[in-house]
This record gives C-alpha cells, sequence and structure tokens, in this order.
C-alpha cells in the first residue's frame, strides 16, 4: 500500500523548514510519521511536498526553566514517557503517555509536536496538555508564537496552526508543592485510541496531604475539543479529599459539560461515552492521590 | 507527478547498501523486495499489528510506517540476524520451548519488539509483557498465553 508521490526535503533548522513550507503549495510535516503516514496511504491526504524536520536538533530536548518546563516538539513519546523531569514536574503528562497506542515501536518515534498537531480527539495528549495548563509553541513565517491548547485546537483533527506554521515545543507551567497526575482511559477496541480519556493534575502541599490546594481535570475523546471538568474541579479545590468526597466529584462530572456537544458516532454513541466519564474519573483522580490515605470526614 | 529520486545508505544486517528510492518507497518495502529480507511481514500496513517490526538503530519500530528516506544513515536489523549460525537466542529458544506460534507470521516482528523490551525491563510482570511488550504486535492466532510465557520464560534466562 503506497502513497501517492511527493517531493521529499530534509529542513536543517526551523527558519528551514519554515522556508520549504512557504515555497511549496501544498506541503506537509514529517516527525515520527505515525499518523501521517497511515493517512497517506489510505490517500485521505495527498500533500505534494513532505519536510522532513527530524534532523533539527533545537526541537529536541527536554528541560526546565525557572517557572516552565520545555518539551521539545520531536520528543518522542518514549523520551516522555521516560523522563525523570516530567514524572517530578507535571506527572500526568508521562503518565497519559503511557497509554498511547501502538506499543513500543510507535512510541519509539511518534512525537508530541505531531500527535497534538494532529488534534485526534481520541489521541490522548491534549486532555493532559488543557489539565497543566500548556501553551503550544509555533513558528512560522511571522516569527513564534505561544498559543494556549484550550486555543490551538478548534475541533476534531482541526488546529490554528497555519499551512507555514510548525510545533517547535510545549511548555508546561511549573508549580511548587507536590503535584501529582493520572490518566484513565476507554480505550476504543480496534484502534486503541481513547474513547473517553481523563487527564487528572491535582497540586497538593507534601506527599501526606490530601488537602487539594488545585485540581485541573481534562477529558478528551469525549467532545471534539478536550474540555475541562469545571464541575468535579470545584468539589475538590481547596478542600480535604476524603473517598465521599472522590465519589461525589466524579459523579458531577458531567454536570458542567454541554451534553449536546458530545460525539456520537459508529466508535461510540453519546449515551455510552457519558455513562464511560464518572468511573474514568474516578479511576483517573485515584491513580493521581496515589498511596496517600484518606480519611472519612467526622 | 515525476520526483527526484533520493539515495540512501542503509546498513541492514552487518551489510551497508546504497539505494536510489522514490521518495515514497516504504522501510518494508526496500528490505523485501530490493534486500530479500522476506523474514519482514506485512500485516495490516497501518501501524498497528507490527508483523513487520524491525531494529533501526537499537530501537524497534514498524518499518511499513517509515519511509525508507527517513532510514539514512541507519542501522537496521531484521530478526534474521540474531541467531549466531544456527544457534538461537534465548528469546528465539524460548519463542519455540513453549510453542509460542501458531501460523507463525507474527513471530519476526514480536520477536525483534520483545528482543528491544527484555533490554530496558529484564524482569517484566505478565502484566507488563502484555501491556508493554506485546502492546504493538498482534497475534491472531495463539491468544498470547503461550507468548507471554515465552517472554517470561526468555527474560528468566537473561537475568
Amino acid at each position: 500500500m503506497h502513497t501517492e508521490q511527493f517531493s521529499y526535503h530534509r529542513a536543517e533548522s526551523v527558519k528551514h523548514a519554515v522556508e520549504l513550507l512557504e515555497t511549496s503549495d501544498d506541503a506537509r510535516i514529517l516527525a515520527g510519521g505515525q499518523g501521517l503516514i497511515p493517512l497517506m496511504k489510505k490517500r485521505e491526504l495527498t500533500p505534494d511536498a513532505l519536510v522532513d524536520i527530524t534532523q533539527i536538533d533545537e526541537l529536541r530536548g527536554i528541560e526546565r526553566t525557572d517557572d516552565t518546563i520545555r518539551i521539545g516538539g520531536l520528543s518522542t513519546h518514549r523520551e516522555i514517557a521516560d523522563s525523570a523531569l516530567l514524572k517530578e514536574t507535571a506527572p500526568v503528562v508521562p503518565r497519559t503517555v503511557a497509554h498511547i497506542t501502538g506499543g513500543q515501536q510507535v512510541h519509539n518515534v511518534a512525537t508530541i509536536g505531531g500527535n497534538i498537531a494532529r488534534a485526534h480527539p481520541g489521541y490522548d495528549y491534549e486532555g493532559a496538555l488543557l489539565s497543566t495548563g500548556s501553551q503550544i509553541v509555533v513558528s512560522g513565517p511571522a516569527g513564534k508564537q505561544r498559543v494556549p491548547v484550550s486555543e490551538f485546537v478548534r475541533g476534531p483533527c482541526s488546529t490554528t496552526l497555519a499551512e507555514t506554521q510548525l510545533v517547535t515545543s510545549i511548555e508546561i507551567p511549573v508549580l511548587s508543592g507536590d503535584r501529582r497526575g493520572g490518566y484513565a482511559k476507554k480505550k476504543e477496541p480496534a484502534s486503541g485510541n481513547a474513547i473517553v480519556g481523563v487527564a487528572t493534575d491535582l497540586l497538593f502541599d507534601d506527599d501526606q496531604s490530601t488537602l487539594v490546594k488545585s485540581a485541573r481535570i481534562a477529558v478528551n475523546g469525549l467532545q471534539g475539543c478536550a474540555v475541562r471538568l469545571d464541575a468535579t474541579e470545584n468539589r475538590l479545590e481547596g478542600k480535604q479529599l476524603t473517598p465521599d468526597r472522590l465519589e461525589a466529584a466524579a459523579d458531577d462530572a458531567s454536570s458542567s459539560l454541554d451534553s449536546s456537544a458530545v460525539l456520537d458516532n459508529k466508535k461510540a454513541s453519546a449515551e455510552y461515552r457519558l455513562c464511560l466519564l464518572e468511573p474514568q474519573v474516578q479511576k483517573s483522580i485515584r491513580q493521581a492521590v496515589g498511596e496517600r490515605t484518606l480519611y472519612s470526614q467526622t | 507527478m515525476t520526483v527526484e529520486k533520493e539515495e540512501v545508505t542503509v546498513t541492514v544486517n552487518g551489510e551497508s547498501h546504497v539505494v536510489s528510492v522514490e521518495p515514497r518507497e516504504l522501510l518494508s518495502q526496500t528490505l523485501r523486495e530490493r534486500m530479500g529480507c522476506t523474514e519482514i511481514n506485512i500485516g495490516c500496513e497501518s501501524a498497528i499489528c507490527g508483523a513487520c517490526t524491525v531494529q533501526s538503530d537499537g530501537k524497534s519500530v514498524k518499518s511499513c510506517t517509515r519511509f525508507t528516506v527517513q532510514a539514512d544513515g541507519a542501522d537496521i536489523r531484521t530478526v534474521s540476524d540474531l541467531a549466531d549460525e544456527g544457534t538461537l537466542t534465548d528469546i528465539q529458544q524460548a519463542f519455540t520451548d513453549e510453542h509460542a506460534l501458531q501460523c507463525g507470521y507474527c513471530t519476526p516482528g514480536i520477536v525483534m519488539a520483545v528482543d528491544e523490551y527484555l533490554d530496558h525491563n529484564t524482569d517484566p510482570s505478565r502484566e507488563e509483557i502484555r501491556n508493554e511488550a506485546l502492546q504493538g504486535n498482534l497475534c491472531r492466532c495463539t491468544g498470547y498465553e503461550n507468548i507471554v510465557d515465552a517472554v517470561e520464560t526468555a527474560a528468566e534466562k537473561l537475568d
């Protein structure tokens, strides 16, 4: 099974990649290719040119600046899942990556930049990046821009990325305290993509505390874009976490959602997706809470 | 549309090759059709089944979802390179001993994925074997039980 013909260009820098994108009518970025190549084989995409960015060193690396973790757009799922820095500072992100479908063969080459630029509702990353308040850094002819993930993704497989722009990095704000993450997912059996995936980013003072300083919980796969679960967050934030409160927060998950926007297609009906929400929210929060002991309210 | 061919240098099982390919030529195709590596099996052709798995610079990849141009300068290893003059590796021997295959179509890909996985996790649980080591491969005959046994046996031998 082959793709249509295309011309191949290897970019040496971000600037060079942008120039190559500008000089072609219909060019696409080639990074890991794990989303792109299957789509090209099915002729759902037939670009005239591919711009291979995998030789650009400035797109690699995961590092901390004062208040931000910068993940280079070419960071592979494997590098992110294994990153000690991310496990400590934004654990929901590596937790989520472990659930991405395709196995180690895909995780070895697929990139975070490619995943988020595809913006597929079932692709897992979006919820984690939304819960952590991440920004997508893009470069194009007008230079560098930071776009919050909530604005970057416009709908299923649709982003604000222009044809002459590429994702260069992801920036995650650092929070001080004991930050914990969880990701729970019901996968669609054939593709392994998320029917519902719930990302939880909780902040405590330390590893014993049960007082939730901040709670940010986002679901992907449920609607066209990932969405924060405001009602669940409100039930947890600033409160002592108890088993009852955790269950009540999960029970409330759908109350702040626009149920008419829930995806309803051959992969899963809207009704089924909504039924999956509460247990997945509960599982995700429990994973984030981890081993700490929760006492019932007296 | 006529496109310029690209010259690609690639090492396959220790032997260096220079090939001139259309950019759309897939690594699986180059290996099978130009280099005679018919141990690479083509299954789903969409990055799901893993039958075409090879190692590229030590990392397992699905060769049906790589363009050959992406492998320029890479060191590719297929399952044929594992055994040493007919002596099977521990993983291959474990697959034989545990009867971890029926039709065998998926086996070369699974062995290459497991070969990389056991480098990183030398003592995996059965759950990890299913959810991590074998996550990128499909077997439509066995129901996986014997494959999990084989990976467990191989991990014990490698310790």
